[in-house]
Order: structure tokens, then sequence, then C-alpha cells
């Protein structure tokens, strides 16, 4: 549960560096940007709420909002060192998270 | 400082930020690294206690445990029995003892003495407070949390738990009247030991009593983070609290003047001096900004007994211990005198299933048992911690006769007034009382993003003033001063809190004071780095003491094995992740410190360049002598 929360806040913030224009040209170079670009965002912010009810849901209110806090934290770290250091692999890091995520769970 | 009249609130603001943040700030990073560190306090003591490492969690310890008892405590009025649990494989085990005499020797006294004395408490993890409650409450069963408190503490020696901050706030109040019988007057800072306690540590695979050697432990870091040390209780206590303040109005300044918060929100560019500065210190700050508001405010509050005693004196006529007593909020146990008849105790392993059937996701986190071996014997088994916020954590009791093992009535856990919440649910984030594993690896976390934070912008404050390389003219003063304590106070500390853990294994197991010599090392070796950030150049002084910091921290795993200690090969094996996490964070602390020092060495003045290039002047003003932008990734 702890690693699918993080997926999700994971791709969520990967989407949504998607989404803003600056950095989804260092993300994809030959500015092939994709045409849902709009959607990112939304999606960006459906992640996080999926996210944080899956939180509240194992945690209660309290101590689901504070780990979700700290992991949207982790989250966006990592993806802002990868945006620094290695922009390509955020073209598919969220999804592949994402869905090694779903196959564990299923697996398990 | 520049006096000028500001013209927008954002200007006022920045200044507000740049001096708020510069003039504690070396003390609030030592604040943010030794309180960061805190968090995994238990666990840095135990592997400060390389005899303990090899102990095993065992189903038959319990039995081991109550064994031992009966022989060597069977007089006692109480026991406690703490199990094993995931930030300790020990069982430890605590009776009063029959005649209460002083456990502890002191050793004169004096600012130094209190330090000493509270790590003095070898393999007693409870605190004075404790006894101060027992006093007030005047039953063994006032303080019903005391085992639970032990048992987050795991039982190491000088152990304080982090329920104890508080209260010893509240304690600070009323010192003079508190000061216990074996306490020297003066000494009465620390309110005087828990008289009359024992406390022994047992393997529960081989039922052996540890003896581990005496250390200062995790808990002289996180004594550090708000009393400091070698102070007066009360006026280091000021000097955190002003220093807390400081961050808060920094913090909230920094809000104020950052100007696209979400914009910005995953901006970091590396290799761009000032800007990248700038960068890490936003990203460090806006990531985790939650975790910072949070942590400085319940700090302040944490301190508030101190900073605000009117408080207490208004509404509670300066009683704080009633104050404590009515926040605590508690059902008390009701205490069954000892009838002087002998009875044989119970068996304890139906009582067990029957509690481990009650709390099914939680367990069992600690016995007590009071008047064992008597007619009227009463076992109290507690629940592990369950994971809430707003009622400081309260375990669940059950309490069963200790002969029939019949189920007693218990006294129903309490819900707090709102007030009482909210005071534990902010306390309680700040002692990371709940945490359970990855939410304490990410408190942690979020606490060396705030220590890269403070150190990043005091990083900035240097590098905005730095003079473009080919000016000759001398740097002002002030302007060396803050480049001096910042190599000192960033990397040096690193330094110092390496070769604490250094001195540890390198000081012989058996010599006496030898926590004390543990502390004086830290200081001793954090003065030099000050010293050395003197004498050397600004570029060279970091370099070679984040080489030196990271060098230490890496060889950390290695001195460990040497020095008696699990191996990281071993721990691992055998699945002892309390030795083997902090062998793990010492190779990634260290391994970052040497990338760190190796990038502010690579650094070339990037003006220089241009200015013999071009001759022209660089836009934005300075983009100076900076030290590596990618400095900011490792003083984690």
């Amino acid at each position: 549960m702890n690693l699918i929360i993080f997926a999700l806040l994971f791709a969520g913030c990967n989407s949504l560096i998607l989404g803003m224009e600056r950095h989804a040209k260092t993300v994809w170079v030959p500015r092939t940007t994709p045409p849902f670009l709009k959607l990112l965002k939304p999606l960006a912010y459906g992640l996080w709420l999926i996210a944080l009810w899956l939180a509240i849901r194992s945690w209660g209110a309290a101590i689901g909002a504070s780990v979700w806090f700290g992991l949207l934290g982790a989250a966006a770290l990592m993806v802002a060192l990868m945006l620094s250091y290695r922009p390509r692999w955020l073209q598919v890091a969220g999804v592949l998270l994402l869905a090694g995520c779903a196959c564990l769970t299923v697996l398990l | 400082m520049k006096f000028d009249q500001p013209h927008t609130l954002r200007q006022s603001m920045s200044w507000l930020h740049t001096w708020s943040g510069l003039l504690l700030g070396w003390l609030m990073f030592a604040i943010f690294v030794t309180g960061t560190l805190s968090f995994f306090r238990n666990e840095i003591t135990l592997w400060m206690q390389p005899e303990v490492h090899l102990a095993k969690p065992d189903s038959r310890g319990l039995t081991r445990a109550i064994e031992y008892l009966q022989q060597h405590a069977a007089q006692a009025p109480q026991w406690s029995i703490t199990l094993p649990n995931a930030r300790s494989p020990l069982l430890n085990l605590s009776w009063r003892k029959a005649e209460s005499s002083p456990m502890q020797t002191r050793r004169g006294d004096g600012a130094l003495q209190t330090e000493s004395r509270s790590m003095e408490r070898s393999g007693n993890p409870t605190h004075p407070t404790h006894q101060s409650e027992q006093e007030h409450g005047g039953t063994v069963d006032a303080r019903p949390d005391a085992p639970q408190r032990a048992r987050r503490g795991s039982g190491r020696s000088g152990m304080d738990n982090g329920a104890e901050h508080a209260p010893q706030d509240m304690h600070q109040g009323n010192q003079t009247r508190e000061a216990t019988p074996q306490a020297p007057a003066n000494a009465s800072q620390s309110g005087g030991g828990r008289q009359g306690m024992q406390n022994v540590q047992m393997d529960p695979a081989s039922g052996e009593i540890l003896q581990p050697r005496q250390t200062a432990g995790g808990n002289f870091l996180y004594r550090f983070h708000f009393e400091l040390y070698g102070l007066e209780r009360a006026q280091a206590r000021w000097v955190v609290g002003i220093a807390t303040f400081c961050m808060l109005v920094a913090i909230v300044s920094g809000v104020i003047i950052h100007r696209n918060i979400f914009k910005d929100f995953f901006t970091f560019r590396p290799g761009k001096g000032k800007r990248s500065w700038m960068d890490g210190h936003n990203l460090t700050s806006v990531l985790a900004l939650p975790f910072h508001i949070v942590i400085t405010f319940s700090g302040l509050i944490l301190l508030g007994a101190q900073l605000m005693p009117s408080v207490i004196q208004a509404s509670y006529d300066g009683d704080t211990r009633a104050m404590m007593q009515e926040m605590r909020n508690r059902n008390m146990s009701p205490q069954i005198p000892p009838s002087g008849h002998h009875a044989p105790m119970t068996d304890l392993a139906p009582l067990l299933a029957q509690a481990a059937q009650q709390w099914p996701s939680y367990g069992i986190g600690s016995i007590a048992i009071s008047n064992p071996g008597d007619a009227n014997s009463v076992i109290e088994i507690r629940q592990a911690l369950p994971e809430r916020l707003d009622n400081r954590a309260m375990a669940e009791r059950m309490r069963f006769d200790g002969v029939t093992g019949q189920l007693l009535e218990s006294p129903p856990p309490v819900d707090p007034v709102s007030t009482t919440a909210l005071w534990n649910a902010l306390t309680a984030i700040h002692l990371g009382h709940f945490a359970f594993p990855l939410a304490r690896w990410l408190l942690f976390l979020c606490g060396a993003m705030g220590s890269v934070m403070v150190a990043s912008g005091l990083a900035m404050w240097v590098i905005a003033r730095s003079k473009p390389a080919t000016t000759p003219a001398r740097r002002p003063f002030g302007h060396r001063l803050v480049e001096v304590l910042n190599v000192a106070g960033v990397a040096g500390l690193l330094v110092a809190i390496a070769a604490y853990f250094w001195a540890n294994r390198l000081i012989p197991a058996g010599l006496s004071e030898r926590n004390l010599w543990e502390i004086r090392i830290f200081f001793t070796v954090w003065l030099l780095t000050l010293v050395h950030a003197g004498i050397r150049r600004h570029k060279a002084a970091w370099v070679e003491q984040l080489s030196l910091a990271g060098g230490l921290s890496l060889l950390l795993p290695v001195v460990n094995g040497l020095s008696g200690g699990l191996h990281l090969g071993q721990s691992v094996l055998v699945g002892a992740w309390q030795v083997a996490g902090f062998d793990l964070c010492a190779l990634a602390v260290g391994s970052m410190l040497l990338f760190g020092a190796r990038q502010v060495q690579r650094h070339q003045p990037r003006i220089a360049l241009n200015a013999k290039s071009t001759a022209k002047p660089a836009p934005g003003m300075t983009e100076g002598v900076t030290v590596s932008p990618r400095l900011k990734t490792e003083e984690a």
C-alpha cells in the first residue's frame, strides 16, 4: 500500500511537470509535446487525490494526511532531481512505476 | 545591512528573511541536524552499544524475563516489562526497589553535570519526570504510560523519550519545589533521577542480561537540539526558543517573498551558480514546507512553558504539575495495596493471548505487574503504540487479577478535549510518537531537507555578496566572519558528529565517564573545525571539511565492524535493521558529502573567466565565487 501511494504521487508529479510547458520541453527534447498536454494537470491532481484517499483510508485522517505530505515531498524531490539530471527518464518513469506497483499488487 | 526604505511588502519581507535567517542560522542548522538525527535516537544509541547488537526477539523471552524478575526482584512493588518492537530487539525490565535507595551516584554539580547525569542513567530508560509524576499521581499507575515510553525508548541507556520532552518543560517551572532528596539543590534542572528504579536489558533469545557500555548515545544529540549543552537549562531553552522563533519568521517571510511557488515547484537548475543555490533553497523549502511549518511551530509550543510562563501563572497559579495533569487527561487505574499474603502468579500466556485478540492490529507493547507474588497482584497489559495523533498515542490497557487471571475492569481511555487534542497532535508529530517506520523515515527525510534549506540559505548569503574574483578589494570583516562560521557551522558540525560516532568506538569501553568523553570529543572537534575554517581559504576550508566529514562517515560501517559491532553483511543477513540502517545511512551521507566536496573543488568561479574573455559585466551583478551549486544536495 505504501508503495502504491508513493507511485501515485510520483506519477502525479511526473504528469504535472509534463503539463508544465517549461519542463515538458526538457523532457521531450524535439518539442513533440503530446497533444493531451492539457489533460495532464487534472490527471496529476487526480492521482494525488487518489493517493490522499488511500492514505487516509489506511492510516486515518490525521496520520494519513501527514504521511501523504511526507510522501508527496519525497516524490516531488525525486522528480525534481530527475528533471535536472535525467530528464528523459521522466517520459516513462511515472507510468513504469505505477505499472510496476500494479503488477506487484496483482502478483502478491 | 541595508536600511533603504522598502517600497513593497516583498522587499521588506526579503530583508526580514535574510536577517532573521542569518542571525541564528548556524544554531538553526545545528538544531535541525541534531533534531533530525533524534528521530532515530534509539537506533543511534543501539548502534553505539555494540554489546547489544546481537540480541534477537524470541517468543520465550517473556518467560525468561518473569523468571529473572522472580529471582532478582521478588520484593519489588512493581515490575515493568517492555517487549521487543520495531525499534529495539531487547526486552527491557524495570522494577522499583522495595526500599527506595539512591541508585545513581552523583558527582558534584554544575551545568556539565546536568548533562552527564542524564547520560549517566545507563540502562535506565526512564526519566526524572516519571519520578515526579509518581509523586504527584501518588500511585504507580498514575504514570501508566511510563512503560509505554520505555517501550518506545526501547529501554537503552539514557534514552529519554520524546514523551518527556513536554512534561519536562513543565517540570522546569517548579523545579525548586521538586528538587528530590538526592539531587543537589542547584542541580534541580533535571529534577533528580528516578530513585529506586532498577533497569536491565535482556536478550530475549538467550535470556542473558546485557551489559552495554556507557554512552551518551542518541540522547546527547536529542538533548542538544533543544537544550544545547553546558548552559543552564532555562537559558538554553530561551536561546533555542529564540532561534526557533527566527526560523518561523524566516519561513513565513520566505513564503511571502517566493515569487513562483507553484511554477518553480520542481525547478532545480544545477551548475548555474547563484541561480542553482536559489533553486536548491527553494526546492528544499517548498517541498517540505508543511513539515517545516509544523515542526517549527510545534517546537515553539513545546518550549511554551519556558517562553510564556505567565500563562501557567495565570490559569494554574503557577502549578505546572496541575496543568500537566489536566493535559494528560487520563483515567488512572486504581492502585491496590499489597495484602501481605503470598500467592503464586497466574500463567501469563492466556492473558497475553486474550490481549493479542483484543488488539489484533497493534499487539502488545508492555506489561506491568504490581505487587507480584502477592494475593493482590494485578497484571496490566498495555497495547503497542496506536497510530493516533490527537491522543498522544495513548495505549489501551487491560487489567487482570494476578492470581486468578480474571479480567478486571480497566479505566476506559478518555477522548481528549479539543485543546488537548491539538496539543497532542502537534507534539506527537514533533516527537515522532506515532511514527511507524515509514513515517519516521519521512520525518527524517523532511528534516534532512530542512537542514539543507538552512545550509543553502546560509551559503547564499555569502554568495549573494561575494565580489567578482577579479576584484582585488578585501572583503569586509563581516563577510569573512560569515564565511568562517558557515564552514564551521555546516561542514564542521558534520565533522563533529562523525567524530562523535568514532569516539564512541575508539574510547575504551570500560573507561569511566566515557559518555562525557564522547561529548568532549564532539565539541573539541567542532572547535577545531572553527579554527581550521579561520585559518584556511574559504574554498579550501569547505573542501577539506566536507571531505573529512564524508570520509569519516563512509568509514563508520567499517569501524562498526572492527570494534565489536555487527558489520553490515551480518546485520543485513540477520535482519538487525536498526544497526544496518545506521550503517547504510552513514554510507549514503558520506558519499554525498564526498560528492559535494568534489563539486566544490572542481567549481571554477565563472565570473573570472567572463571578465577575462569579454570584460563584460555579468548580468545580475554577481555570479561570483560560488562554492558548488550542488553542495546543497549533500548537507543532509
